[in-house]
């Protein structure tokens, strides 16, 4: 199949999630192309196109560094490719990542992946879905209360004030958008500077207040979802524990924290099955959830990554699962002939 | 009925085509808040409230600029509602109006599909707003027959050729932007195309449209409600915005005046061919922008214009528009949840 992987730019790329995924489509005999969300390009007279960029003739990449390099090198091949020549297109970038400067590029990825959806490339994860779960902290409340920790989501300072006393003067105040623990404060009653804190968040915009949660001092964990299920191979699940450094109370491993194994508890399974059922209709084929005990704190649906990391604790490789399930939408899309939804497609188990 | 308007803000509110439809939901005695992109609160276990300004009942207003200025004055009450306590929410609020509040472009649509999901009616239906929030790829996915040639791209190169097969004449324009800010006329003269193309791709992805030699007569905008032109009276609510002398664009503020127009058979082709679109989605309330025999730009995100209409000796219409909201929720009432809230959006 020939797969073209979405991505914020080739320049600020790690060799994580979307890279390993790519090695492995790759080595399973698969053409792979990659863009940047500014790579799109529409005419009113031609199918919609993408400049992409494909590693050089013969070079066969071992794994994710050399898959990269071999993308950034002298020799890869840039190619215009048009929507009748792509199966899939795997949107990967992550717009709470881009720069202020490039404002115009986190809805891009977007809005050009449901023009190819309607021009008939399979679009994972479902693009008009992503459009709904653009803001993913709003898209989390729509989940069933039961798994959530207590929150309010405002602008008003008195209405954050009113949850820090109703919550024991202990909560955790963050910004509607953003990612990476940035922003992130844990407020208790010695906090000095709760004013300073919520008007600084709140010229940002939207403040979610959430209840503290105090299994968070031994972390988070990461599970990751494909179709709806937690994602497994050889018997073990996709989860890992992300831990704060010392002092840390965020578990974010870019500020720092720690990996380390996870047991799949029947606290993780029961908030799956209540996940699942939306994320399987909105046509959410890869999401990452993240748990802190028997409460679902967040729920990442546009680039959720982490395989790196479960690599890094020991975790088989989940890679071959997840390429095999594009593999397998694409043969069953061709089948079809067109009876079938990108939705339904995107989450469908074979 | 109970109807709350979502704004930019309550502050910088002016008095065009929204302040219009309040004034009239107001005189027929229903319950008018006013609210901006920022009042929204969730709460995750109670209802979704809203800090929402309204002004007394016997408040009076000649004209929609004294009644926007009650809702700023100390006669104005806010308070917080219940969300579900609302029958009718109107977005109306202008994303491409937003000056550093980024945070702010979002927020009405996302939080106006939470209200959806409480059961209010929604205009213009939210999950069609999030689809639709580039208009101008949304645009794009009308029949190419009624649209100039186009291309959207951030590579030079493309720009260049359609720029040579286009005979050295087009419009450049940023993709996310709107009241003609950034849009650039470019022929063969142009000593500074080069830079025009840095600035424009610095913003982020370039249109370029083949230039409509019509456009010197201006463009006209048409009203559609339930995806028909509005009608009243045997009038419609169209009007020609004719650009200063000098000046290509004719948006209204870039100095362009209003002029009455005729409602061409070209124009109706194109409502016929755009409406299944807008009807599907659940666009109730849009704007199209048109020259000659092609539409070249479509307005979903408060559309307005119904304040240039009394200039130019029509009706302002809200009472059409506000006739249509009350149908929508006669018919809610009479049929619950058996019609989704997209359905009714466009609903005759």
């Amino acid at each position: 199949m020939k797969i073209c992987f979405v991505i914020n730019g080739l320049e600020t790329e790690g060799p994580k999630t979307s890279v390993y995924l790519m090695t492995k489509a790759h080595k399973r005999g698969h053409e792979v192309f990659v863009a940047s969300v500014g790579d799109f390009s529409f005419s009113s007279s031609a199918p919609l196109a993408l400049h992409c960029v494909t590693i050089p003739k013969g070079a066969d990449p071992k794994n994710a560094e050399e898959f990269l390099d071999a993308l950034k090198s002298e020799d890869a091949r840039k190619m215009r490719l048009s929507a009748k020549e792509l199966d899939v297109i795997f949107l990967r970038n992550n717009p709470t990542e881009e720069d202020a400067g490039r404002k115009w590029a986190e809805q891009a990825g977007i809005a050009f992946g449901r023009m190819m959806q309607r021009e008939d490339v399979l679009v994972l994860n479902d693009a008009f879905a992503m459009s709904h779960a653009f803001i993913d902290k709003l898209y989390f409340e729509e989940l069933p209360e039961e798994i959530k920790p207590a929150s309010i989501i405002t602008r008003s300072l008195d209405e954050v004030m009113e949850f820090y006393e109703k919550h024991n003067r202990q909560i955790v105040l963050k910004p509607l958008e953003g990612s990476g623990g940035q922003d992130v404060y844990l407020i208790d009653e010695n906090e000095k500077n709760i004013n300073q804190i919520t008007t600084a968040l709140k010229q940002q915009g939207y403040i979610i207040a959430q209840e503290f949660l105090p299994a968070v001092k031994d972390g988070d964990v990461r599970v990751l979802l494909m179709n709806g299920q937690v994602l497994m191979e050889d018997g073990k699940h996709a989860v890992v524990r992300r831990k704060g450094s010392e002092g840390e109370f965020r578990s974010n491993l870019a500020l720092g924290g720690s990996a380390d194994y996870s047991e799949f508890t029947d606290a993780m399974k029961r908030i799956i099955e209540l996940t699942s059922p939306k994320l399987i209709k909105d046509g959410l084929f890869l999401v990452g959830l993240d748990v802190v005990d028997d409460k679902l704190i967040e729920i990442n649906v546009l680039s959720p990554g982490g395989l790196e990391v479960m690599e890094s604790v020991g975790l088989p490789d989940f890679t071959n699962s997840i390429i095999e399930s594009i593999e397998k939408k694409v043969e069953y899309k061709k089948m079809s002939d067109g009876q079938i939804t990108n939705k339904e497609l995107a989450t469908m188990v074979f | 009925m109970k109807i709350c308007f979502v704004v930019n803000s309550v502050e910088t509110e002016k008095s065009g085509t929204t302040v219009f439809i309040m004034l009239e939901a107001f005189k027929r005695k229903h319950e008018v808040y006013l609210m901006g992109v920022g009042d929204f609160n969730f709460n995750n276990n109670q209802e979704l409230t809203i800090h929402a300004t309204s002004i007394p009942k016997n408040s009076k207003a000649e004209n929609s600029k004294d009644f926007i200025e009650i809702f700023r004055s100390d006669k104005a009450k806010q308070e917080k509602i219940s969300a579900k306590d609302l029958d009718v929410l109107f977005i109306r609020n202008n994303p491409t109006e937003e000056v550093d509040r980024q945070w702010a472009e979002h927020s009405g649509v996302a939080f106006g599909r939470m209200v959806q999901q409480e059961g209010v009616l929604v205009l213009n239906d939210a999950y069609a707003l999030s689809n639709a929030f580039i208009d101008k790829l949304y645009f794009e996915e009308l029949p190419s027959s009624i649209k100039p040639a186009s291309l959207i791209t951030r590579k030079k190169e493309d720009i260049m050729e359609f720029f040579e097969k286009h005979k050295k004449k087009m419009v450049l324009k940023p993709l996310e932007g709107s009241g003609g800010r950034g849009v650039y006329l470019i022929d063969k003269n142009e000593k500074n195309l080069n830079q025009i193309i840095e600035n424009l791709t610095a913003q982020g992805y370039i249109i370029a449209q083949e230039f409509l030699p019509a456009v010197k007569d201006g463009d006209v905008r048409v009203l559609l409600l339930n995806g028909k032109v509005m009608e009243k009276d045997g009038k419609f609510g169209i009007v020609r915005r004719v650009s200063g002398e000098g000046e290509f664009r004719s948006n209204i503020s870039q100095g362009a005046s209003p002029d009455a127009s005729e409602y061409t058979e070209e124009m109706k082709k194109i409502v016929e061919v755009t409406a299944p679109i807008l009807i599907r989605d659940g666009l109730f309330l849009v704007g199209l922008d048109i020259v000659k025999d092609k539409l070249i730009e479509i307005n979903v995100l408060s559309p307005g214009g119904m304040d240039s209409f009394p200039h130019i000796g029509l009706p302002d219409f809200s009472d059409v528009v506000v006739d249509a909201i009350e149908r929508k929720l006669k018919y809610k009432k009479d049929y619950g949840n058996k019609i989704s809230n997209r359905e009714l959006a466009t609903m005759e």
